[in-house]
């Protein structure tokens, strides 16, 4: 090392509290752009890669926001939910590929999609082990799920109840693990997958007991009340949360299967034609499904990137003001350290330092100091980035 | 007879900001000599040694040291010269705190800004024994004692091996058994090495160690102390 970077480097760790300072000082004030830069980069090309693959989204009327963030990022929300029966006349339409999706349910806190194996083929989902789900119960984790979780095929993990203390609500079901997806760096790393009956036993609209009638002469105090074909059964019948092979006959639904309900219809359509016919069709349709829409999310998130990125530009003018009082400081730092240093100047001086050095020593040091603090400032900031929450599960 | 190390003549400085005036008629140091400048204070010794290092400059008369011009020479090649063949020594030792005693005597090679290597190291480690602190090599001024200060301070005047050493008032912080004993090293370190000593000291009991000894007073031009010189 020469001896002018010598000097500076032994004099900024001699003067540690004063280094210290204008180091802080100086990697806050990059970390803030730097790290908001990267978060939105990152964020900005991740969500609308994702919107670019996803044509049109199709769910109940209300926020266009919440139905793309949910069914793209599955980030929770609270809109109406939509009939099966929609979904089934938009596959009767024959404009294209429709893919159910259920949302709403979680497993060990991360996000559960109900979905069908076109899903996966879309997604580009493949598995990296076991298989993608065959049998209602069968989940596939995303690799980041996986590697959280510590999970592999043939785990089983009890699906979060949906209210813990309401007993009317259905208990955790148990969830068997079949496959976990190989990692794509989407949201899809974070969420358990299944089939839309899997959630639809979740949400208790399918569910597996014991025959009525059997119970009813084994168990006559559970019974309520009895009716030609009808037997009402008390809370005392506990149902099953397995979906075992031998229990799965068990499963069965009371109701319309079309009155179930999903989240949102992803549909790519056939064509633009197609796309039109469709998007019109689903915006005018106020009929038997309830009111609905259809949304290009790609001009969703366009919208929602452009508030985003307009406050990114008011923290930007912040961050701008912020670095110019921490060059004050620094500047202010740095005189008075020469003029604390005065005497070791003249020293130098006396001894017959060229001319230029003191401020070649002073202004190397803080250059030094500068370039430490940047890459401080460049680790927490990639750091930063990757341990921050999903920006969208802000949003 | 070789060449004088020192050659002044009709050599007069005003200082700036005052009416001070050094006025000298001629002076002469001669290589390996060893020479005492005495006076009471404000009579231009330190002047006088500030204008030889070049750390002051004037265009009246003559001054030639180690055969450069210090009149007409440039500010960079008075600093040169100061850095590469001349060593100074201070009352006030003036170590740098965040240094160890070693780096200490290494600082006119920082100041170069050339690197320190094993040799340079070796050297400084040299030095540090010849004046018996080699044990403190590693130690920063503030855990040294003074006479062990000024003897670092010593060493770095040295390691350039210098054809001149100026010592303004090197005993001056010391009582006078220590700065009895740090003259002495001075003097035998640069009469070991060949280099000429100008030593500025108010304390007479020194003066009969030096080869010579000149009367600052003859320098002033203040007619207080413009009374002729002793030159012995």
């Amino acid at each position: 090392m020469k001896g002018l970077s010598s000097l500076a480097l032994r004099h900024a760790l001699h003067a540690k509290g004063r280094t210290l300072l204008v180091l802080m000082a100086l990697t806050i004030t990059l970390v803030v752009p730097l790290c908001s830069e990267l978060l939105m980069s990152r964020y900005d090309d991740q969500m609308r890669e994702r919107a670019a693959a996803s044509p049109l989204l199709a769910g109940a009327e209300g926020s266009s926001f919440d139905l793309v963030l949910e069914a793209l990022f599955f980030r929770r929300a609270s809109h109406e939910s939509i009939d099966y029966d929609f979904f089934q006349e938009l596959e009767r339409a024959n404009k294209g590929l429709v893919i159910p999706l259920h949302l709403g349910h979680s497993m060990r806190k991360y996000p559960v999609l109900g979905t069908t194996l076109e899903y996966y083929e879309r997604r580009g989902l493949r598995p990296a082990l076991g298989h993608l789900p065959q049998l209602t119960g069968d989940v596939v984790l995303g690799s980041a799920v996986a590697e959280a979780l510590a999970a592999s095929p043939g785990d089983v993990i009890f699906s979060d109840p949906p209210k813990l203390y309401d007993l009317t609500k259905p208990a955790a079901m148990r969830l068997l693990v079949v496959g976990i997806l190989a990692p794509r760096d989407t949201a899809d790393d974070g969420a358990v997958f299944t089939a839309v009956q899997t959630c639809w036993a979740l949400d208790g609209h399918y569910h597996g007991h014991a025959d009525a009638k059997a119970l009813a002469e084994t168990k006559p105090e559970w019974v309520i009340s009895e009716a030609p074909g009808r037997t009402a059964l008390s809370g005392a019948l506990i149902e099953d949360n397995t979906f075992s092979a031998e229990g799965s006959e068990n499963f069965h639904l009371h109701g319309e299967r079309g009155k179930l309900p999903l989240s949102s219809v992803l549909i790519f359509p056939t064509n633009a034609e197609s796309r039109t016919i469709l998007k019109g069709r689903i915006n005018s349709h106020k009929g038997r499904f309830g009111a609905t829409q259809a949304v290009s999310p790609s001009a969703v998130l366009d919208d929602l990137l452009g508030i985003v990125f307009k406050i990114k530009h008011l923290l930007d003018r912040l961050g701008f003001l912020l670095s110019a009082a921490t060059l004050g400081l620094v500047a202010l730092v740095a005189a008075l350290s020469l003029r604390l240093r005065q005497r070791e100047m003249q020293t130098m001086d006396a001894l017959g330092a060229p001319a230029g050095f003191k401020l070649r020593l002073v202004g190397l040091e803080l250059g030094l100091i500068f370039a430490s603090a940047v890459l401080l400032a460049t680790g927490i900031s990639f750091w930063l980035a990757h341990v921050l929450p999903d920006l969208v599960t802000l949003l | 007879m070789p060449s004088p190390i020192i050659h002044a003549q009709a050599l007069s400085f005003r200082h700036p900001e005052g009416d001070f005036c050094l006025r000298v008629p001629s002076l002469q140091v001669q290589p390996n000599e060893s020479v005492a400048l005495t006076g009471p204070s404000g009579c231009g010794k330190t002047t006088l040694l500030s204008l030889i290092a070049g750390s002051l400059q004037t265009n009246e008369g003559q001054l030639e040291v180690l055969g450069q011009d210090q009149i007409s020479a440039t500010e960079p090649q008075r600093r040169a010269l100061r850095l590469d063949r001349i060593g100074m020594v201070f009352q006030e030792f003036r170590l740098l705190d965040y240094l160890c005693a070693r780096d200490n005597v290494l600082l006119p090679l920082l100041l170069a800004n050339k690197s320190i290597d094993d040799r340079a190291r070796h050297k400084a480690d040299e030095l540090l024994t010849a004046v018996g602190i080699s044990h403190v090599a590693l130690r920063r001024p503030a855990a040294l004692s003074q006479g062990e200060r000024q003897r670092v301070a010593i060493c770095r005047a040295l390691l350039m091996d210098p054809a001149l050493v100026l010592a303004d008032e090197p005993t001056g912080s010391l009582d006078s058994k220590r700065g009895a004993e740090v003259l002495d090293l001075l003097l035998a370190v640069c009469n070991e090495r060949g280099a000429s000593l100008v030593l500025v000291t108010h304390d007479k009991s020194l003066l009969p160690r030096c080869d010579r000894v000149i009367d600052a007073n003859a320098f002033s031009a203040d007619p207080e102390f413009n009374r002729p010189g002793s030159i012995r």
